[in-house]
């Protein structure tokens, strides 16, 4: 269906972006207030070990896609249900992308209709999608440098009004809030790397994918201390309460002369391009999968259709970006933990007792 | 059961959504029977494929199909003892050496026979080539096709009374322009020469920068009624064999009556002919070709048209000229900094401008919004409006003034300069502002010259995009010519190595140049 092969190099700077994507602005953990950064750190360390689940899975089944996988695995019946499971985390994941991107978007053009920036952002990403996850791929590895490079600047440039004292006291810690916080990390953004088993196959060579996925999660990872600390130390007790854009606002702090005063048109940029990025990584995933669903010989026709359910169900999903934030701090992680622990261990694990024929897969 | 349906549901998401895929086909399927069914009818016309034995039947041969056009010269000779041999000749006035002719071919047939032993000379051809007369390249042919082909190509024929061959002598030589400094690629520091329209002239200025065995030329006819000559210019052992093989694939599926210019092949070979960026590169000055062609790059030459392509062409190379590499690596890249800073602004000025001053006011220190909004104020017109009727104006003066002579192109500057320039300001038709972003534009534009016209194009529809969705249209704009140029391939070769995908060994000379020693 797709031919394209991938470096493990391109690989890893692909799920940094699919990472970033929409945490960038509403950080893992921020339920933990100022310990947010304990709380990203435990989702790492979760993340890392989820991945390194998907690392084997994927490693087990050289070229094969996680639809693939679950019809080996599981059977033609069952595979398909469980695929068709997947399929649905992965439309909705995107629905959820899009709402977020065009949530924050209003920011910037308040006064177009929401429909107008989802279907134009969308037609950019089908035309991505399209083009196959060589090309998105390719595309991270241009956009993805810039924006760290991006971040670092602002960073900088924001060191005069950071305060380290806003981390105090740091034992005092709420439990069940860092516990929710971390969860909350683990499942956004670090176990949607589960979307990454619709793109392992593509890696070239037979280069396990272990570390590629864990260098993707630890430069992330990075990624998000950078900002996290930085957002706690600029922002102080206001942070991880009322924000709904805690970057935004610590950016938005920074003045450099009467000239550098808005560089959060910097972050609304990273964003935008990360946010494309995931999006067209989820979708090129669930448009691989439809047409593996259905064994249609390409999966270029079922791009536009996806990308109408995705553009309707995102509008018709949420009233407010209240109800987002509620659902992606309430119900999401506990709606991730299948998908994302349960099936894929399950898989493991039936995957090492039934230990599959792979000729037999290639007939398939 | 669950099986049925799910093979049934496949069935019918085909034809539902193959549908128009199919519809396509069979759109481009009766595209080709109507091209083919037109080769059809340009047969030429029907003529013997040898030649005769006699004279006579020979020319009248030659007059059927090439006619009596006064360039077409045929001139009998008679030679030998008693002058009891005859032949013809027959080449084009003015694509034939006149001098040669007259001296090397007529005086020692006719003179020159005189000279020798009675009974040495027999009417015979392989004699004539190898004892009479004085031309360094000649052919024995007997095929019509051939004979024609080399007489329209410059070839002086003989025809030999009683023979069903003829000679064709290489007397090729006609009034070219001479080896100067090309107008499009001016250089402070290196070689001033450029390629010329004379393909052999051409191959010889590579030749002479090329000393190496490896330097091969293969040659090929394209065009049906033009016959042009084609060479491809490769390092045999550098190149890729994979490029080379696709390279020809490429020009011998061409077919095309007529190519007067690189232009005609660039358009036939390139990989996406609907992108608005090049992929195939093109150059007048032998050095940069050489250089290209020392990278492991293939040039294909065409006769008549100083400029060469290079294949693969890749994003990088626009942003690269000669003299990067013969001035010191700092300064190169500095420049090489310029012209990329002078890309983006070219592509993106506009309709930054246009967001920012219709969307996004805010972003701007207040000082400078008082000043933009002081000098806007008044103007009847949204800046989107604004931005796309002086981007107009612009390109009318530049290709006003690009084709007109000298004198009469001083009147358009003066024109556009003041006239549009200052008059629109003062009047206040336009804010200064727009003005001077519109210019900027335009001098920016200039740096990056492979590029000029895709920047056109996507500027256009950048301020566009920005008038309608702001600055997230530009981005959006921003991030689809990003996904074009990563899914653009030229001969194989990703568009935008060694970037994405990275190749440490190719960016060494990529956005910077490092120095020759390291």
């Amino acid at each position: 269906l797709d031919y394209s092969k991938i470096s493990p190099l391109q690989f890893a700077i692909l799920l940094v972006s699919f990472l970033l994507g929409s945490s960038l602005i509403t950080q893992p953990g921020l339920l933990a207030g100022r310990h947010t950064w304990l709380a990203l750190i435990i989702g790492v360390v979760a993340g890392l070990l989820l991945a390194w689940g998907f690392a084997v899975l994927a490693n087990r089944f050289p070229g094969k896609t996680l639809v693939e996988i679950n019809d080996l695995v599981y059977g033609a019946y069952m595979g398909k249900f469980i695929s068709i499971l997947y399929l649905w985390f992965l439309l909705h994941l995107a629905t959820l992308v899009l709402h977020h991107l065009c949530d924050f978007i209003t920011i910037i053009v308040p006064h177009t209709p929401r429909v107008v920036l989802m279907v134009f952002l969308l037609l950019v990403c089908a035309s991505a999608a399209r083009c196959g996850v060589e090309v998105i791929a390719r595309c991270s590895l241009i956009l993805v440098p810039l924006t760290f490079i991006a971040c670092l600047f602002i960073t900088t440039l924001a060191t005069p009004i950071m305060d380290f004292k806003h981390f105090l006291p740091i034992s005092h810690i709420d439990v069940a809030k860092l516990a929710m916080a971390a969860l909350g990390a683990s499942t956004f953004p670090f176990a949607e790397s589960v979307a990454f088993l619709m793109v392992a196959f593509a890696i070239s060579g037979r280069a396990h994918p272990k570390k590629a996925w864990t260098a993707g999660i630890l430069i992330a990872g990075a990624m998000f201390a950078i900002i996290t600390v930085r957002n706690i130390a600029v922002l102080g007790p206001v942070y991880g309460i009322f924000l709904n854009f805690p970057s935004h606002a610590a950016v938005r702090t920074i003045e450099l002369g009467e000239v550098l005063t808005r560089l959060d048109l910097l972050l609304v940029v990273q964003f935008l391009t990360m946010g494309f990025l995931k999006l067209s990584v989820l979708y090129y995933g669930v448009a691989l999968g439809t047409a593996q669903l259905f064994k249609i010989t390409s999966y270029k026709p079922v791009i536009l259709p996806l990308g109408a359910i995705i553009v309707n169900l995102s509008l018709l999903q949420f009233r407010s970006f209240q109800e987002l934030i509620n659902f992606a701090e309430n119900t999401f992680p506990f709606y991730t933990i299948p998908f994302a622990i349960i099936i894929p261990l399950l898989t493991l694990l039936i995957s090492s007792w039934r230990k599959p024929p792979i000729a037999q897969g290639e007939a398939l | 059961m669950f099986i049925t349906s799910c093979a049934e549901l496949n069935n019918w998401l085909g034809v539902f959504m193959l549908g128009w895929y199919f519809k396509k086909l069979r759109i481009r399927r009766e595209l080709n029977s109507q091209k083919s069914e037109k080769e059809g009818q340009g047969n030429p016309q029907l003529q013997p494929a040898h030649l005769f034995p006699s004279l006579s039947k020979n020319l009248q041969l030659m007059r059927n199909i090439v006619g009596t056009s006064p360039d077409i010269i045929y001139r009998l000779v008679a030679f030998g003892p008693d002058n009891r041999y005859k032949a013809a000749l027959i080449f084009l006035d003015g694509i034939a050496t006149n001098t040669t002719i007259h001296d090397d071919i007529i005086k020692p047939l006719t003179m020159g026979s005189q000279l020798h032993q009675r009974e040495e000379i027999v009417p015979d051809l392989d004699y004539i080539s190898q004892v009479l007369i004085a031309v360094g390249n000649v052919k024995k042919i007997s095929r019509t096709s051939e004979v024609v082909d080399s007489f329209l190509s410059g070839s002086t024929i003989l025809f030999l009374d009683g023979t069903a061959e003829a000679l064709a002598l290489d007397t090729r030589g006609w009034a070219s322009r001479g080896i100067v400094e090309p107008q499009t690629e001016m250089v402070v520091r290196g070689p001033r020469e450029g390629f010329t329209e004379t393909l052999r002239d051409n191959i010889a200025l590579l030749r002479r920068k090329i000393q190496y065995p490896g330097f091969t030329v293969e040659s090929m006819v394209i065009g049906r009624k033009t016959h042009t000559q084609v060479a491809i210019a490769y390092i045999k052992g550098l190149t890729n064999p994979e490029l080379i093989k696709e390279l020809k694939h490429r020009l011998q599926r061409i077919d095309i009556d007529a190519v007067l210019e690189s232009g005609y092949i660039e358009q036939l070979i390139e990989d996406s002919p609907l992108s608005f960026f090049p992929t195939v590169g093109n150059s007048e000055k032998p050095d940069k070709i050489a250089g290209k062609i020392l990278e492991g790059r293939a040039a294909v030459l065409i006769d008549g048209t100083p400029f060469v392509l290079t294949v693969p062409y890749l994003f990088i190379e626009g942003f690269m000229s000669a003299e990067d590499y013969y001035v010191r690596p700092f300064y190169a890249n500095l420049l090489r900094l310029l012209r990329f800073v002078a890309f983006l602004v070219s592509l993106v000025l506009p309709a930054a401008y246009v967001a920012v001053s219709t969307f996004h006011q805010e972003l701007l220190p207040t000082n400078l919004l008082i000043t933009m909004a002081s000098a806007s104020a008044g103007t009847p017109f949204p800046a989107v409006l604004e931005a796309l009727g002086m981007s107009l104006v612009f390109e009318i003066l530049r290709e006003g003034s690009l084709h007109l002579p000298r004198q009469v192109g001083s009147a358009v500057t003066i024109v556009g300069a003041l006239v549009l320039g200052d008059a629109v300001i003062s009047a206040g038709i336009v804010g200064a502002p727009m003005v001077i972003v519109i210019a900027t534009t335009a001098l920016a534009s200039f740096l990056v010259v492979p590029y000029i016209p895709s920047t056109t194009v996507l500027r256009f529809i950048l301020i566009i995009m920005a008038g309608f969705l702001g600055g997230f249209g530009l981005v959006l704009g921003l991030l689809a010519i990003l996904v074009h140029l990563c899914a653009l391939r030229s001969f194989g070769v990703p568009y935008l190595s060694p970037i994405a995908p990275l190749d440490p060994e190719g960016m060494k000379d990529s956005l910077v140049r490092l120095p020759w020693w390291k």
